[in-house]
């Protein structure tokens, strides 16, 4: 077992990758304390554990939950967040808890679509992602987008105004959040010379099967 | 609300006779006053490296035939008496050096 191993949010598609690429499932346990400040829960990082089984995943969470019961006042402890990369399948699966000492035998499933933005555009582009079921271009998502926010909106506006405005929001998403990936593909048949393959990995949190 | 899911502890337990997990509460007890100090302490990396030790009774036990008896879990402890200072030790000062080293 590696240890002291955070993981890092813009590591979330090479680790994905790599359990796809070996067929095996592996996770890790952030460890959080108090945060330094209000309002940044992630600021506090006490260490990361990685796990290979659900057995092992269990091993650990319950230890911690022992050491919780046995400490109630001063554990120190904030919440965990795990994370797990499961490539046994035909589909990577990505998922993600959050886990709190009063939560006991339980964990919460981390909800993307909660994440919902509240620019117009933002939001549309954000639904579209999640709908994906894999890595498009950025026009398809744009696209797709459009098809919302004329749902939306109905005849308001010209095509052209509305694709700029999306293209600027996945283009934010990218540059922002850790769990939108993004892979500039080389391509002489395109007039920029190649385009962007855009997902959010979200879209991989499905079933815990893992757990079994 | 999320999604709430639940967690059987108790799916990948070992089973261990009575006198077994006796034996294995015993034996982690000082583990666990280590434990306590070193994440006092900060050093929430040593704490963890501490949790794996002893899961690994977890872990041998499993591979043994259930329920696993007192003679089994005392060669098992015995094993990873080794790898784990459980014997004189001297808790106050290793939580010392945890603090000196955070």
């Amino acid at each position: 077992m590696s240890k002291h191993v955070p993981i890092i949010e813009v590591h979330f598609k090479s680790l994905l990758e790599h359990a796809e690429r070996m067929k095996v499932m592996f996770g890790g346990f952030q460890w959080y304390g108090s945060p330094v400040a209000p309002g940044l829960p992630q600021s506090n990082l006490l260490n990361g554990e990685m796990f290979y089984s659900a057995g092992d995943f269990l091993d650990t969470l319950r230890e911690m939950q022992i050491y919780c019961i046995r400490h109630p006042n001063d554990h120190g402890l904030d919440h965990a967040l795990i994370y797990v990369f499961d490539g046994r399948d035909e589909r990577p699966k990505f998922h993600h808890y959050l886990w709190k000492p009063h939560m006991g035998a339980t964990m919460e499933r981390v909800d993307y679509g909660q994440a919902v933005p509240d620019d117009f555009y933002a939001r549309h582009a954000f639904e579209a992602l999640m709908s994906q079921r894999k890595p498009v271009k950025v026009s398809t998502v744009v696209n797709a987008a459009l098809k919302r926010v004329r749902g939306d909106m109905g005849a308001d506006g010209t095509d052209d105004a509305h694709r700029a405005a999306l293209r600027s929001a996945v283009a934010a998403f990218i540059n922002t959040n850790p769990l939108v990936h993004s892979q500039r593909v080389d391509s002489l048949k395109n007039p920029h010379g190649g385009y962007t393959m855009v997902e959010h990995l979200g879209i991989y949190d499905k079933e815990p099967k893992w757990l079994k | 609300m999320a999604e709430v899911i639940e967690l059987d502890f108790a799916a990948h337990e070992p089973q261990l006779t009575h006198e077994a997990q006796a034996a294995f509460d015993r034996w982690r007890v000082p583990l666990d006053d280590l434990l306590y100090g070193s994440r006092k302490a900060g050093d929430w990396a040593w704490a963890g490296e501490l949790t794996y030790r002893i899961n690994a009774v977890r872990r041998m036990c499993r591979k043994l035939s259930q329920p696993v008896s007192h003679e089994h879990m005392r060669i098992v402890l015995d094993a990873l008496s080794e790898t784990v200072p459980t014997a004189d030790l001297d808790v106050a000062k290793l939580i010392a050096t945890a603090a000196e080293r955070v």
